[in-house]
C-alpha cells in the first residue's frame, strides 16, 4: 500500500501518511493542522507548538509493547486546569492502532471501548463507583479538558482551543483505568490499564539527560 | 511489508533535553526551569514564588523569612534504579506550628519517569512514588497503631496522621504552593514490616496516595554521591509503627498466654485435694486450745493445705497449729501470722494483709490426725495480746498440690499484660498529641 501524500495548504511542505486511519495531520514544518473529511482537505489553521524533550515518548519514537512493535505517530495534550496530561496515538506491527496516557510520566494503555449506559456528567463526582466490563472503578478526577496542542498523525479531528468534559476513573486496586469523554453522544469511553515503566521499552530510551 | 506501512523501523532521533529558560518577574533574572510541569518557580536569586502556571507570569509571594537547614540541595543528584534524578524542589512542614517537629522532603525529577519525593523526618529517609492502590476505609480515620487495607491485598499499620503546614519552599513545584498551605496526611507501614510504606495526602480538593520504603541514611548516601550527608545530624531512634506495634502485641500475646496457662494452673491446683476438715474454732476455743475432729491423711510425703479464715478487720492474730497423729500423738507444729487492716486515707479506700491463710505442709505417715490449734489476736496497733478475740475457720485438704508459685507467675504476667496495654495505647496517643 503507497502512503497517501498530502500537502500542507499554509506552507505547501508534503506528508507522507502512511496509516489510513489518520485523518488530521499537523505539519512538522509550519504548525498547520490539516483535516480530510471524504477526500476533502480542510485547513484547521495554526496549532499550539508542543515542546518535545520533556517526555519518555515522542512522535516519531519506535518500540515494543505487549510483544508489538509500535510507532508513536501524534500527540494531543490537554489541559484540566490545574495541569495537562497527553494523549499519545500509537500504530502496532498487527494493524491496530492505541492510545497511550501520560499524566506525570505515568503511563496507561487505553482502547476505545463500548459500554452500555456511560454515567452521565452531570451525575458524576470524585469517589463514585462504577462497575464496567466486570471491573469496579472509583472516579477521581472530573472536569473540562481543553486541547492545549497537537502534532503528528492522529485518527480524530481536533485542533487547539477545543473543549469537551471528561471524567476519569481508576479501579482501586490501581491496574485498570477508564475514561469518558463528553464529546459526542453517546460519550466516547475509553477502557485500559495502567503501565509498570517496564512494559514498555522504546529502541531510544535515552536514558542521559 | 507492515513494519515499512507503519513506519515501525523509521524511527526518528529522540529530541534533545532542554529546560525552559523563564525570566524572573520580581527581580529579571533568568530561569531555567527543569520540568516543564512547572506551576510554582522560586527564584533561586530574589526568592520571590512566581505562578508559571498560565500565559501571564505572576508573582504570588516573597521570599521566605526562614530558611531551614537542607542537607540536600537544589540540583543534586540521586541515583535510582539505573537513573538519575535530580533535586528541582524542596519543601519543609511543619506540624502544630513546631518547627522542630519538621518534615523535609525534596522534589526528584526525571525528564522521563515518574517524579518521586524523598521525605526526611528526624534523620529518617523514605522515598516514595504516586500509586493509583486505593485504601479500603478512610485513612484518615485511623490512629497511630490502626490497620488498614488496600485493594491490592497488602496490609498496613499507621505510623502517624496529622496536618502539615507548608514552612518553607524553592525550586519549582507542579503546582502552585504557598507558604502556610495545610494538608491532612496519614502515613502507613507494611505489617510485614518490610520497610515498605504508604501514605495518604488530602487537601482541599482531592486526596493523593503514594507508596515506596524507608531508606537507610548509607542508601542516602549512596545514591547521591555525598558519603558525608548526615554526619552532623545524628537520627532519632528508628521506629517503624509495624514493628513497634507488633513487639506490643507480641508481649501482650505472651503475657495472656502466661496468665491463662499459669491462672489456670493454680486454680486447678487451688481445687485439688480432698477436703478432710472444715471446722469453726470460736474466738474462746482459740485462746484455750482445741482439737478438731478426727480426720484421714494418707501420708507418703503427700502435701496437706492447712487454711484459715478470720474475720479479722484493723487486727491480727497469730495462730498455732498442730497435726496430731491419733494413734503415736506424733505433732507436726505450724505457726501463722495473720493480719488485715483497712481503712480510708485521702478519699481513696486501702487494705493491708489478709484475713485467710494457707500453709503447705507434707505428712510422712500416713493415719487419723486431729488439728490442734491455738491462738491470740487484737484489735487495732495493739502490740501484746493475751488471748484470741477473733473465731476461725480452718480446713485440711489432703493430697493437695502447691498453687502458690503458678499464682505468682500468672499475677506478673498480669502485671505485665496491664503495663504493656498502659504503653501500647500511650504510643498510640502520642501521635494524636
Amino acid at each position: 500500500m503507497k502512503p497517501q501524500a498530502i500537502k500542507c495548504p499554509s506552507c505547501g511542505a508534503t506528508h507522507d501518511v502512511l496509516n489510513p486511519g489518520v485523518v488530521t495531520v499537523v505539519c512538522e514544518y509550519c504548525g498547520n493542522a490539516v483535516y480530510w473529511d471524504e477526500d476533502k482537505l480542510r485547513d484547521a489553521g495554526q496549532q499550539s507548538i508542543l515542546p518535545e524533550g520533556f517526555t519518555r515518548l515522542f512522535r516519531g519514537a519506535t518500540g515494543r509493547l505487549d510483544n508489538r512493535r509500535f510507532a508513536v505517530m501524534g500527540r494531543v495534550r490537554y489541559s484540566f486546569g490545574k495541569g495537562f496530561w497527553d494523549e499519545w496515538f500509537l500504530t502496532f506491527d498487527d494493524g491496530t492502532i492505541g492510545w497511550l496516557t501520560e499524566d506525570n510520566h505515568e503511563l496507561a494503555l487505553q482502547q476505545r471501548s463500548a459500554i452500555k449506559k456511560p454515567p452521565a456528567f452531570e451525575a458524576m463526582k470524585p469517589g463514585r463507583s462504577f462497575k464496567a466490563r466486570g471491573i469496579d472503578f472509583v472516579f477521581q478526577e472530573v472536569g473540562r479538558a481543553e486541547c492545549i496542542g497537537v502534532e503528528g498523525d492522529l485518527p480524530i479531528a481536533v485542533k487547539t482551543g477545543e473543549t469537551y468534559q471528561f471524567a476519569d476513573a481508576s479501579s482501586p486496586d490501581g491496574r485498570h483505568t477508564f475514561g469518558i469523554e463528553y464529546d459526542a453522544d453517546p460519550p466516547t469511553v475509553f477502557v485500559g490499564r495502567w503501565l509498570t515503566y517496564a512494559d514498555l521499552t522504546l529502541d531510544d530510551e535515552g536514558l542521559d539527560w | 511489508m507492515d513494519k515499512e506501512r507503519f513506519g515501525l523501523n523509521q524511527g526518528r532521533p529522540r529530541p534533545a533535553y532542554q529546560p525552559k529558560n523563564i525570566r524572573c518577574d520580581g527581580c529579571g533574572a533568568g530561569l531555567s526551569v527543569k520540568d516543564e510541569r512547572a506551576e510554582l518557580v522560586v527564584c533561586e536569586y530574589c526568592g520571590s514564588h512566581l505562578d508559571v502556571s498560565a500565559t501571564e507570569r505572576k508573582v504570588v509571594g516573597r521570599k521566605s523569612e526562614h530558611q531551614p537547614f537542607f542537607p540536600l540541595q537544589l540540583g543534586d543528584s540521586f541515583h535510582y534504579r539505573s537513573a538519575r534524578y535530580e533535586v528541582i524542589a524542596r519543601l519543609a512542614h511543619i506540624e502544630d506550628g513546631d518547627t522542630a517537629e519538621m518534615t523535609r522532603e525534596y522534589l526528584l525529577y526525571h525528564p522521563r519517569r515518574p517524579s518521586c519525593w524523598l521525605g526526611e523526618y528526624q534523620g529518617h529517609y523514605s522515598l516514595t512514588t504516586a500509586t493509583h492502590v486505593m485504601p479500603r476505609s478512610d485513612p484518615f480515620e485511623i490512629g497511630r497503631g490502626g490497620k488498614l487495607k488496600t485493594h491490592d491485598d497488602k496490609a498496613w499499620i499507621t505510623e502517624g496522621r496529622g496536618t502539615y503546614e507548608l514552612y518553607y519552599v524553592d525550586g519549582a513545584l507542579p503546582w502552585v504552593a504557598s507558604v502556610g498551605d495545610r494538608l491532612a496526611y496519614a502515613e502507613f507501614a507494611q505489617e510485614a514490616g518490610t520497610g515498605r510504606i504508604y501514605e495518604a495526602k488530602r487537601t482541599e480538593n482531592e486526596v493523593e496516595y503514594g507508596h515506596g520504603r524507608r531508606l537507610d541514611l548509607e542508601m542516602v548516601r549512596r545514591a547521591t554521591r555525598k558519603p558525608e550527608l548526615g554526619q552532623t545530624l545524628k537520627p532519632a531512634a528508628s521506629e517503624d509503627a509495624a514493628i513497634v506495634r507488633r513487639r506490643y502485641v507480641q508481649v501482650m500475646l505472651v503475657a495472656v498466654l502466661a496468665l491463662l496457662i499459669n491462672g489456670a494452673a493454680a486454680l486447678i491446683c487451688a481445687h485439688k485435694g480432698t477436703r478432710v476438715l472444715n471446722e469453726n474454732f470460736s474466738a474462746e476455743e482459740l485462746t484455750e486450745g482445741a482439737y478438731s475432729a478426727a480426720f484421714p491423711l494418707a501420708g507418703d510425703g503427700a502435701a496437706v493445705r492447712i487454711t484459715a479464715r478470720t474475720g479479722l478487720s484493723n487486727a491480727w492474730m497469730v495462730l498455732e497449729a498442730a497435726l496430731v497423729r491419733e494413734d503415736d500423738m506424733m505433732v507436726h507444729q505450724y505457726e501463722s501470722d495473720i493480719e488485715y487492716y483497712h481503712g480510708r486515707s485521702g478519699g481513696e479506700s486501702w487494705t493491708e494483709g489478709s484475713r485467710n491463710k494457707a500453709v503447705l505442709v507434707r505428712v510422712p505417715d500416713a493415719g487419723n490426725y486431729r488439728l490442734f490449734v491455738m491462738a491470740v489476736s487484737a484489735q487495732g496497733n495493739a502490740t501484746r495480746a493475751e488471748r484470741a478475740l477473733h473465731g476461725a475457720r480452718l480446713t485440711v485438704t489432703d493430697k493437695a498440690l502447691p498453687w502458690g508459685k503458678f499464682a505468682v507467675v500468672a499475677g506478673i504476667s498480669l502485671a505485665v499484660l496491664i503495663i504493656t496495654t498502659v504503653l501500647y495505647f500511650k504510643w498510640k496517643e502520642e501521635d494524636e498529641d
